[in-house]
């Protein structure tokens, strides 16, 4: 016991001597490039489904473009945030005010330590259900050195049962040990920056104990895998895979591969050649010049189908031998009038 | 008497206020957190879960920190979401 107190307490000085240091430095906001870029692409690829007029596609295409401008907007609040002028810490906590809180963790969480090696305090959670689904316990590890950083913690789960999609997500608000804070990203900055380890270890605990289904990595519904919106199959991650053009995902069994460019695309945003009836995609369909229809581009001969090419030759025949053809399609006339039955000959008119 | 009063809700506040001799937890957590609900909230003195009629005493810290914070899957200033950037 008197062994922890010590590492508490110089813990505590080497905590308030970084707050102390830190209160001088200036924050650096990054702008939200890749939100912006994802923007764009879902801009091009909602474009693209309307020129080519799938309705479904489209509205999908739409709802994703919605949520990554929902994401952009908040990112680019969190840097208007960071930049406006840093109010003082209304409080700053004294080496003993740092050492109560230390204490005051073990009487709220199961198991408090402290490695002034790794300059490490970590809590234990206890073991988190969230709608029947079990997360099991997390870490929650403050790397003090970090202070003032935006990845001073980590949240590790224990004996993880992630998300069936993606092995990374091990709660809807934690990828890669990484907690979202959302709501809660304030109240911990605040916490943090005043040096209060109690309010912040409580805080991220209350969010790794909610479940917001309105932003999550995974939704718990689908934490098992999720259903191919196609099929209603649930898939699990290496059975996914994502259409190229309107970017859903479905199982593999319900997308299909362009003769053309190889790329694979959902069962809205696939097409038929009809000509060769191969699969092909919307974007390597192309108009035939005389009859419009779409086709891939093997079976387009200068820009014209194989069926109106014909007709073309046809035209041009008739063109350069009048006689021939008017007296072929008068035969052919007789013959569709009058045809030959097995047993009978032609008899001169 | 002055006590410390922090509230985790929303934007954060934790400063030293002036509050009447007797009064208790109840009518601090009604003054600050308005018409919110208390059994929404986990109401600390002195890092201590406290009952609601419990009386502050000069000094005292008191806390109170929403029992449901909504998480997200994208924060622009959080260690994850520079990884995605980076990422994608």
């Amino acid at each position: 016991m008197k062994r922890k107190l010590g590492a508490f307490t110089r813990a505590a000085v080497d905590i308030h001597d970084r707050l102390r240091l830190l209160r001088q430095d200036q924050a650096v906001s990054h702008l939200p490039r890749e939100s912006w870029i994802e923007c764009e692409r879902l801009t091009r690829l909602q474009e693209k489904a309307q020129t080519h007029q799938l309705q479904r596609a489209e509205r999908r295409v739409r709802a994703s473009l919605l949520q990554a401008i929902e994401r952009l907007s908040h990112s680019l609040k969190g840097v208007q945030d960071s930049l406006a002028p840093a109010p003082e810490p209304s409080l700053a906590s004294s080496v003993h005010d740092i050492f109560r809180d230390l204490r005051s963790l073990e009487d709220e969480f199961e198991k408090v330590t402290v490695s002034l090696q790794r300059s490490t305090v970590s809590v234990l959670t206890d073991v988190i259900e969230l709608e029947g689904v079990t997360l099991g316990a997390f870490e929650i590890v403050l790397d003090w050195r970090d202070l003032g950083d935006t990845g001073a913690y980590e949240v590790v789960a224990v004996e993880s049962n992630p998300a069936e999609a993606n092995s990374d997500t091990t709660h809807p608000h934690v990828q890669s040990n990484s907690l979202c804070e959302g709501d809660g990203r304030v109240p911990i900055r605040k916490a943090l920056s005043e040096g209060r380890l109690f309010d912040f270890f409580v805080l991220v605990r209350q969010i790794l104990e909610t479940y917001n289904p309105g932003s999550a990595y995974v939704n718990l519904q689908d934490w098992y895998g999720a259903e191919c919106p196609d099929c209603g199959r649930t898939m699990h991650e290496d059975e996914s895979s994502l259409c190229e053009l309107c970017s859903t995902t479905t199982c593999y069994e319900c997308t299909s591969g362009c003769g053309s460019c190889d790329d694979r695309f959902c069962s809205d945003c696939i097409r038929t050649c009809p000509d060769c009836d191969n699969s092909t995609c919307s974007s390597c369909l192309t108009k035939c010049a005389d009859c419009d229809d779409e086709f891939c581009k093997g079976c387009l001969h200068d820009e014209v189908c194989t069926d109106c090419l014909a007709r073309r030759e046809e035209e041009n025949d008739a063109e350069r031998n009048p006689e021939t053809t008017t007296r072929k399609a008068t035969t052919a006339s007789h013959h569709s009038l009058q045809p030959l039955c097995l047993g009978e000959a032609a008899v001169p008119a | 008497m002055k006590i410390l009063v922090i509230n985790n809700d929303g934007g954060g506040f934790a400063d030293y206020v002036d509050v009447a001799d007797g009064t208790t937890v109840d009518q601090l957590f009604a003054k600050h957190c308005q018409s919110s609900n208390p059994s929404n909230y986990l109401i600390r003195v002195n890092r201590q879960p406290c009952a609601r009629d419990q009386r502050l005493q000069e000094g005292d810290r008191i806390s109170f920190t929403p029992t449901k914070i909504e998480g997200a899957a994208h924060d622009p200033l959080t260690r994850s979401s520079h990884v995605s950037e980076d990422r994608h």
